[in-house]
């Protein structure tokens, strides 16, 4: 057994007073192609660019060399060794000292280097990767702190790769972060020359579609008035602004509420269960993004305070239930609850929530057509899809200098008839810095830049390392293959890997491929998991179908089911069926999981059954060989809905 | 199709196991069960009446395809049956979470969960505090039970007088009667026993003959060599009691019960008045008289260091009975030669052989059966006491056949509902001859909360609780309460009682308990108390890597096994380890860690215990539960070569900082640089949640935990101590001190210490 508690922790105290700025999390990132070059920070020792993509958004497209350099920190002095693997060259330089020296590795190959002590604290790590000639990128090290033991190499934990930032790291970050707010706020949308690949160039705003049934219209007029007034993330600009504002709001609200669809029948639901909505509520997390109606406020969380204020009834049991239907790129996640659970959500939250009663209106013909003419020119239908005149025109990119990024749409005050984002002056800033650039970047497209992105834009580490079940996603992309993780995103799993859990994952279908692709090269694997060449073993997956049964095996079975039985015996943790255990993960994560799975999830409640010598506590089973004994189960759990049932009891 | 047995002149009193080919429900029978001894012990599920679980029960075979199940907590047949025996339900046996067995045939009759025998103001009500544990002995008292061959005779006493009884049958014609033979004392009260009830059912007396009606069915009551005065009756329309009067002398009767179809009737009025035979034969010949002889493994590993080595005593896994091994309990005989294992599965072995050379040719021979989950074993003057759900067994081979005969209760005061997870633990005494065991909570499937009823069981008395029975037998005194599932415990030469537990609700990683008498260690629903008492906190917790479910303790009572003799060590039943305890008392809390001696287990490690006849330490283990154990049972021998040890051997914090003692003398260079050494921390929050995450103690409602820096390191003089400078250090519920130094002779130390901080001094 070994523990590697500390190891996931690197305490800054190994730095005061060493160095002169604070080193920060991750490593500094040189990408060169040509002359170009372009500086990021990233978590990890992980790539992958297929042929024919950019390295970054900031560099063309051609052979590139990645510079890696920062530190590998550690709390107990001690010997390690470090494995590539990858295609391309690769050098790797510790404390000064050049470990790994190659010219080329061909296809998919693998380089270890010798044991080398490593200081207590902060070591000096420099990975220069130069791109193979042809096919696609790909790099990942990872390392041992048992080079002496026959256990697989392991990733470098995020808190222990470090770097000092530096004034130009500081204007890449200014730039990215620019680059993401113009494509957040669907800038593209108006100045529309540049820009190309990106998904959230398709990104669009909310349907129009019958809007007039979705929304009060007295929440539209107060939404259309001042959009950050009713949530400061709000995206969407200030349209209107003098003394008129309010009236053209009311008169566009007015418009908007006459698009109606289909009359809907009349559902009936019975009493709302307000105690079942708030375990839901639990277990759907809605705090980490939201704070309850009737609840204090909290900076960066959406009140749902004014939820009867902008949902006519019955309204928000669709909303709630599909949340993409009229919104595909909506940042609120898709759990797939059923009606009645919508209903008794909607009721409940509705209980909770400022009363609210939409007094009714005579139509006013001319405030609707005013309304009308409203929408089509103040810029709506450039985001809201909507059919009908648009006679909106904004600038192109293409003309806007520099200069011309400090006014209009981003000026401090809002002025005239343009639109108006009311960015903050940091926001303001790393706008300039992005439009400083040559904009490429908008037509570059990596789906790693892009995961990552996301990953932030949903919040996924509101629910991810915080709630019981749902994993770090520093090292997701070394776990699940890119496949099933898409599934995982779209919603489209038959059942959820974990039901047992009290926390869902959300489904953000239009966002799924391309998420779970990113994640994948984020992690150093491409997009696309290549087939295995050798079929099943069917000795050895028999002989794996033994060990995972109870008689004379691990008895994994206790809490693990196996196609549509049951686990044995679960007490609080339950494993994930082995049906789904081939199709989800990665062989290499698989491995490292198996040996020891404290090591790679210290709250793990999986046994270990191997010890540091990769010998296993079965010694008459495949020479009592750790790996072969993994290899023989993974050769079963390859067989998915094919196996055989193992004994059970 | 089986030949019905051909009785002539007088029906054959049939009792136990036939030997006339194999009866259907023999051939079904699960592996896990067995029909070549008479009885199993269990939770048994019946039929009717409604809510009728015998909670100790013994299911018997008492004919050919007759059962019955008789309730020794309230000394009552709970059922007869016909047809198949019982299920293999449970998690001793098909090892469900949940439901117990059932009885697997047609129920024929039945008692409600009443007494079996009338108190003295003549009424069956049930007199306990709560529905569980036995009857007041000054009503009833249940002694324990006979095994003479095929035949069960069960030995109680009722209002004083002493009663054996053979449970039976007369089968015969597809008619099955129920025989009860009771041979009694000089009656010195009244004494009326239960027969059966039947719900909903018109009945009287007729002939002597109590019959009772319900639809198609009539179930009669017949007594047979009936003294004077001792009668039948009818009560309630439900229930048929027999009365035997005060006053009668000694000696024997029997009583029929039979079900059938009023067209069948006529039948039960011969069988009725058949005689049954029965013997009250308290020896029987030895029913497994050929041994299992297996090969032991010498060096099958060792530490790094090579100062200790595991020897393995090859169990008899395979066996001619099919018997699955489980070890649950461990001791040995004054000769030094021969070990006595008990099993989970209700049965008792003894191996001979430890002293033969390279441990070959170790001879295994069955000596008892039928227990109910026995996972705790002592022996006391070379005989063989075990603890199991029901009660703590005596057991007395009277002919020295080598097989038991007499399994005498020597308390079963203990309660025991339906829930699965009421396994007590291990069975220790003090030097004053008391004995000591730990049941735990009734935790329910999935693991998480206690008890509501059905296969998870309640609540009742004796629930998450460390109990000490004195040297007699006479009383059963709770210790301590709080734990929830402590699969072992330890009692030190000085009478320090010692516990591990099973991270849970309550118990947020698995402690070592040092515990006090009256203490609570943790589980609240588990206090027994009417407010929460104060929470006694544990020697120290384990991170799950170390142990995420304890086993039991030994002291170091030898002078042959190192350099340890007086310490405390510790096993882990969930990750098959054995630990040295560092302890050392803080203004009265102890509190310390603990060093693994990296050792293999041939199962998981959860009975520790020194030979005192060859000072080896030797450890049984199963595997029955969520375990890394390799096997399902395994019997290592711990032996110290002699060789040079290099670890750590003390712990002590204060103030001043983190001192470490080691077992040899270390490099100076190495040992004072700090940069060897590194510490981490975190806190823990107890709650009803299943475990804890882990939080920082600077900050504790951050998760995480956190890197500690070491200031400076010291090393004494003899270099064998060193001294880590630690830059805010405080009490926390966990700190790992990792290192890796050399000693003076060159050797590495790379290993881990876990420990607790309660108080700095």
């Amino acid at each position: 057994m070994r523990k590697l508690i500390a190891i996931c922790l690197f305490a800054s105290v190994f730095f005061a007073g060493a160095q002169v700025a604070e080193p920060q999390p991750g490593l500094a990132l040189t990408w060169r192609v040509g002359e170009a070059k372009a500086l990021t920070v990233v978590p990890n020792l992980w790539l992958y660019v297929p042929a024919g993509q950019s390295p970054s958004p900031y560099v063309p497209t051609g052979r590139f060399t990645a510079t890696f350099e920062g530190f590998v920190n550690i709390d107990l002095r001690g010997d390690y060794s470090f494995l590539v693997t990858g295609k391309g060259g690769v050098k790797l330089e510790v404390n000064n000292t050049v470990l790994l020296d190659l010219r080329g590795i061909g296809g998919v190959a693998q380089a270890k280097t010798k044991a080398v002590r490593l200081n207590k604290g902060a070591n000096a790590i420099k990975v220069i990767y130069s791109s193979p000639s042809k096919g696609d990128a790909q790099l990942r090290v990872f390392w041992s702190e048992r080079p002496e033991k026959p256990l697989p190499h392991e990733p470098i934990r995020n808190g222990q790769l470090t770097h000092l930032p530096g004034a130009p790291l500081m204007q890449a970050d200014l730039v990215e972060t620019g680059r993401e707010i113009y494509l957040e706020h669907r800038c593209q949308l108006c100045h529309v020359s540049e820009g190309a690949g990106i998904p959230e160039l398709a990104m669009a705003g909310p349907d129009f579609a019958a809007i007039g049934d979705r929304r009060h219209r007295s929440w539209m007029a107060q939404w259309i008035l001042d959009p950050k007034a009713q949530r400061s993330s709000a995206r969407m600009p200030k349209l209107l602004h003098g003394e008129t504002a309010p009236a053209e709001a009311a008169a566009m609200a007015a418009y908007l509420s006459t698009l109606k669809g289909p009359v809907k029948p009349a559902k009936e639901f019975p009493k709302a269960d307000f105690e079942a909505a708030e375990e839901l509520a639990g277990q759907l997390n809605c705090v980490g993004c939201h704070t309850l109606p009737g609840t204090a406020g909290v900076e960066g969380k959406l009140s749902l305070d004014h939820i009867n204020h902008k949902f006519p009834a019955g309204e928000l049991v669709d909303f709630l239930r599909a949340p993409d239907r009229h919104y595909a790129w909506t940042r609120m996640p898709k759990f797939g609850i059923t009606a009645q659970e919508a209903w008794n959500l909607s009721q409940w939250l509705r209980d909770k929530a400022q009363a609210y009663a939409e007094p009714k209106r005579d139509d006013n013909t001319v405030g609707i057509a005013h309304g009308k003419k409203l929408v089509a020119t103040r810029g709506c239908i450039n985001c809201h899809n909507h059919n009908s005149e648009n006679e909106f025109t904004a600038p192109d990119l293409s003309s806007l200098t520099v200069d011309k990024w400090m006014g209009g749409c981003l000026a401090a005050k809002a002025d005239g008839k343009t639109p108006h984002f009311g960015f903050a002056p940091d926001q303001r800033t790393a706008l300039r810095a992005f439009a400083a650039t040559d904009l490429e970047s908008l037509h570059r497209h990596d789906p790693a830049e892009f995961a990552r992105r996301q990953m932030r834009v949903l919040n996924c580490n509101v629910c991810h390392g915080e709630l019981e079940g749902f994993p770090k996603l520093d090292t997701i992309g070394l776990k699940l293959k890119p496949e099933w993780m898409q599934l995982l995103f779209e919603g489209s799993l038959k059942q959820r890997p974990r039901s047992w859990l009290p926390h869902r994952m959300p489904a953000f279908p239009a966002r799924a491929k391309v998420l779970a692709q990113g994640l994948a090269m984020s992690h150093g694997y491409a997009p696309k998991t290549s087939l295995e060449k050798m079929p099943v073993n069917a000795k050895l997956a028999e002989v794996g179908r033994k060990l995972v049964g109870v008689d004379g095996g691990f008895s994994c079975v206790a809490c693990h089911g196996v196609k549509n039985r049951d686990p044995l015996q679960v007490f609080e943790a339950q494993g994930v069926n082995f049906a789904r255990v081939g199709a989800r993960l990665h062989p290499d994560y698989y491995l490292r999981w198996m040996l020891d799975p404290l090591r790679v999830d210290s709250q793990s409640r999986m046994p270990d059954y191997f010890d540091e010598d990769a010998r296993s506590v079965l010694v008459d089973v495949l020479e009592g060989d750790a790996k072969k004994q993994i290899e023989a189960i993974r050769q079963y759990l390859k067989l998915g809905n094919q196996m055989k049932i193992p004994t059970m009891q | 199709m089986i030949a019905r047995i051909i009785l002539s002149l007088t029906v054959a009193f049939s009792a136990g196991v036939r030997a006339q080919g194999k009866a259907v429900w023999q051939q079904k029978l699960s592996k896990h069960l067995q029909a070549d001894f008479p009885y199993t012990k269990a939770a048994i599920r019946t039929q009717f009446p409604k809510n009728n679980v015998a909670n100790k029960g013994m299911a018997i075979i008492v004919g050919r395809e007759a059962f019955m199940c008789f309730d020794t907590d309230l000394l009552r047949w709970a059922a007869g049956w016909t047809g198949g025996y019982i299920t293999e339900d449970g998690v001793s046996f098909k090892g469900n979470h949940g439901a117990s067995p059932r009885i697997a045939g047609e129920q024929e009759f039945g008692t409600s969960p009443i007494a079996g025998w009338a108190d003295a103001k003549g009424s069956f009500a049930d007199s306990r505090p709560e529905p569980f544990g036995p009857l007041p002995r000054k009503h009833v008292q249940w002694l324990g039970n006979y095994v003479a061959n095929d035949q069960v005779v069960l030995s109680y006493k009722v209002h004083g007088v002493g009663i054996l009884e053979q449970p039976g049958s007369i089968e015969k014609d597809g008619q099955t009667v129920f025989v009860r033979s009771i041979k009694y004392e000089d009656i010195s009260a009244d004494l009326v026993t239960m027969v059966c009830e039947v719900e909903n059912a018109k009945g009287g007396m007729e002939d002597g003959v109590a019959i009772l009606v319900a639809g198609d069915q009539v179930t009669q009551v017949a007594l047979m060599n009936a003294p004077k005065g001792s009668v039948l009756e009818v009560q309630k329309n439900k229930r048929v009691v027999a009365r035997l009067a005060k006053g009668t002398k000694s000696g024997t009767l029997q009583i029929h019960i039979w079900r059938g179809a009023k067209a069948d009737l006529a039948q039960f009025a011969i069988l009725a008045k058949a005689s049954a035979k029965a013997e009250f034969r308290k020896e029987g010949k030895n029913r497994w008289p050929d041994p299992v002889v297996t090969q032991g493994v010498m060096n099958a590993s060792k530490t790094p260091d090579g100062a200790y080595v595991t020897d393995v005593i090859t169990s008899p896994e395979k066996n001619q009975w099919n018997r699955r091994v489980r070890f649950g309990g461990l001791d040995f005989f004054s000769d030094g030669n021969r070990a006595a294992l008990s099993t989970w599965d209700g049965d008792v072995w003894v191996v001979t052989g430890l002293k033969n050379k390279n441990l070959k040719d170790l001879k295994w021979t069955r000596f008892a059966s039928g227990g109910f989950e026995t996972l705790g074993l002592k022996i006391v003057g070379d005989v063989i006491y075990t603890s199991g759900r029901d009660q703590i067994t005596r057991y007395h081979d009277l002919n020295k056949d080598g097989e038991a005969d007499y399994y005498e209760s020597f308390n079963n005061e203990i309660t025991s509902s339906q829930g699965f997870h009421e396994f007590v633990f291990d069975l220790h005494t003090d030097k004053e001859g008391n004995f000591y065991t730990i049941k735990a909570g009734p935790v329910r499937g999935g693991g998480r909360g206690f008890g509501g009823g059905g296969g998870n069981g309640h609540i009742s008395a004796h629930a998450g609780s460390l109990m000490k029975i004195d040297k007699y037998g006479k009383n059963l005194i709770v210790v301590a309460t709080g734990f929830r599932a402590p699969n072992g415990m330890g009692v030190g030469p000085n009478g320090q009682l010692t516990s591990g537990d099973n991270e849970g609700s309550w118990v947020p990683r698995c402690p070592v308990n040092w515990i006090r008498e009256g203490g609570f260690y943790g589980v609240e629903t588990l206090a027994h108390k009417t407010s929460v008492p104060k929470h006694d906190k544990p020697l120290c917790w384990l991170d799950k890597g170390w142990d995420n479910s304890g086993g039991g303790q030994v002291w170091v009572t030898s002078d042959k096994w190192g350099p340890f003799q007086g310490e405390l060590l510790h096993t882990s039943y969930g990750r098959s380890s054995i630990y040295l305890v560092l302890k050392e008392e803080v203004n009265g809390q102890m509190q310390g860690g603990v060093v693994k001696l990296p050792l293999r287990f041939t199962s998981s490690a959860m009975r520790p215990r020194f030979n005192p006849s060859d000072g080896h330490l030797y450890v049984a283990g199963l595997k029955g539960w969520q375990s890394n154990a390799a096997r399902i049972t395994g019997l290592d021998r711990i032996r110290y070569t002699g060789k040079k040890l290099y670890t750590v051997r003390g712990l002590k914090v204060n103030k001043a900082g983190v001192h470490l003692t080691f077992t040899q003398p270390l490099d100076v260079k190495s040992a004072s640089d700090s940069e060897n050494y590194a510490i981490t921390r975190w806190n823990y929050q107890r709650t009803q949640n299943y475990g804890s995450p882990t939080f920082k103690v600077s900050n504790p409602k951050e998760k995480g935990s956190e890197g500690m820096k070491i200031t400076g390191v010291a090393l004494s003089a003899d270099r064998k101590t060193v001294t880590l400078s630690v830059e805010d250090l405080r009490p926390c519920d966990q700190q790992l001190i990792r290192f890796n130094v050399e000693a003076a002779d060159g050797n590495s130390i790379r290993t881990e210490v876990m420990h607790t901080i309660h108080a700095l001094q």
